[in-house]
């Protein structure tokens, strides 16, 4: 097949002038020996021993290494050019440029690094790998950016869990309680009724020994009978909150239904399922 | 010149997909997708899987055409793949190997 590709060389010879027009899209490599003219969309590396023109309105997206390169159009990546690298005033091209002789003029956006000088035999192969380092100039930017924003994300909820399980142990314990209660919105509700008595427990048991006996004697009496538990804790609660003294006064029977909403648990139930 | 054109010493792996003309001298590996014609010039060769509205082929394609108006194998052709297309043309000298579905043209 090569074959037969060289024998069409001297019937087209130069005279077909490469051309990727507006309406059409190349995704991978190009490699040639002629001159080739971009008026659509390319993506991938462009190897030519000739000269290689970026109309406007063609884009290139990849690796370019050639003799001469000319860019009208838009241009996202490296290149590397044996001749000469000229970019026009309408030419908008973001990547590193390498070439003995380059020409910028007057109009024309670039973003990258230039070199000139004999550099082309130093990085025979710059151009031929499409996604590497140097292309990656921008890219590199974005995958540094990437990993950055995604270690604070998890951050955030770490530190909260930790200085929220870290008071309760210090001095700032009697407060712990609030702050304990609050992320409980976070989590299903079910927790948040627990963590509540759990955090005003606490607060009995800072506050002075005398409620760690009205724990003990409700654990003590819990084995016996549970109501007496009951009276025994929501004695607790009305010392323990302030407001809920009037209120609990007021209405006994509301407090004993919040007491027995929120108590049935594994204890309570084993004996109620027991005297039942 | 709305037509793409591959010249001859021009290498494309990769894919090609648009709705202009393309004009194959060079060698093109990989897939094409045209809204509108294809031709493989003598010379040309194509190894990929060609899907377009009319295939037109004096050169060398090693892959799947799919015509969805018709496909031309030409004299000097050489085709080694399924053809798919409502019309296919299959001139005296034309080099073919493969099966060719005509029903409906898919």
């Amino acid at each position: 097949m090569a074959a037969i590709q060289r024998q069409a060389n001297p019937k087209h010879g130069d005279a077909i002038a490469t051309v990727i027009s507006e309406g059409t899209q190349v995704v991978g490599r190009v490699d040639g020996r002629e001159d080739l003219r971009i008026q659509g969309y390319v993506e991938g590396t462009v190897n030519l021993s000739e000269t290689l023109v970026i109309d406007n309105g063609g884009v290139v997206v990849g690796g370019v290494r050639v003799r001469e390169l000319v860019v009208h159009g838009i241009l996202v990546g490296d290149a590397v050019a044996s001749g000469r690298i000229v970019l026009h005033p309408t030419a908008r091209v973001v990547g590193d440029l390498q070439a003995p002789r380059i020409v910028v003029q007057p109009g024309a956006a670039l973003r990258g690094q230039l070199s000139m000088g004999e550099t082309e035999s130093e990085n025979p192969q710059e151009a031929s790998g499409g996604g590497r380092q140097g292309m990656g100039r921008w890219r590199t930017s974005s995958r540094v950016a990437a990993p950055a924003v995604a270690p604070r994300a998890p951050a955030r909820p770490v530190r909260v869990t930790r200085s929220a399980a870290a008071r309760p142990s210090g001095i700032l314990a009697r407060r712990t309680p609030e702050p304990v209660a609050e992320p409980g919105p976070r989590i299903p509700p079910q927790r948040a009724r627990p963590s509540v008595r759990e955090s005003i427990r606490e607060q009995i048991r800072e506050r002075a020994p005398a409620p760690v006996e009205v724990d003990d004697e409700a654990e003590a009496l819990e084995a016996e009978d549970h109501d007496l538990d009951h009276d025994g804790e929501q004695e607790a609660l009305d010392l323990e909150v302030d407001d809920g003294i009037d209120v609990d006064d007021g209405t006994i029977t509301t407090s004993n239904g919040k007491k027995q909403a929120a108590r049935p648990r594994v204890p309570a139930r084993g004996k109620h399922s027991v005297e039942g | 010149m709305a037509n793409t054109v591959i010249g001859s010493t021009i290498v494309i792996d990769g894919e090609i997909s648009g709705d202009e003309g393309l004009v194959v001298h060079g060698t093109v590996k990989g897939k094409i997708d045209l809204a509108e014609k294809i031709e493989v010039a003598q010379g040309g060769v194509v190894e990929a899987t060609i899907a377009a509205r009319v295939v037109t082929v004096h050169g060398v394609v090693a892959g799947d055409i799919h015509a969805s108006e018709r496909a031309d194998l030409r004299p000097e052709s050489q085709v080694i793949g399924d053809i798919r297309s409502p019309r296919v043309l299959i001139a005296d000298g034309a080099i073919f190997k493969g099966s060719v579905d005509m029903g409906n043209g898919g």
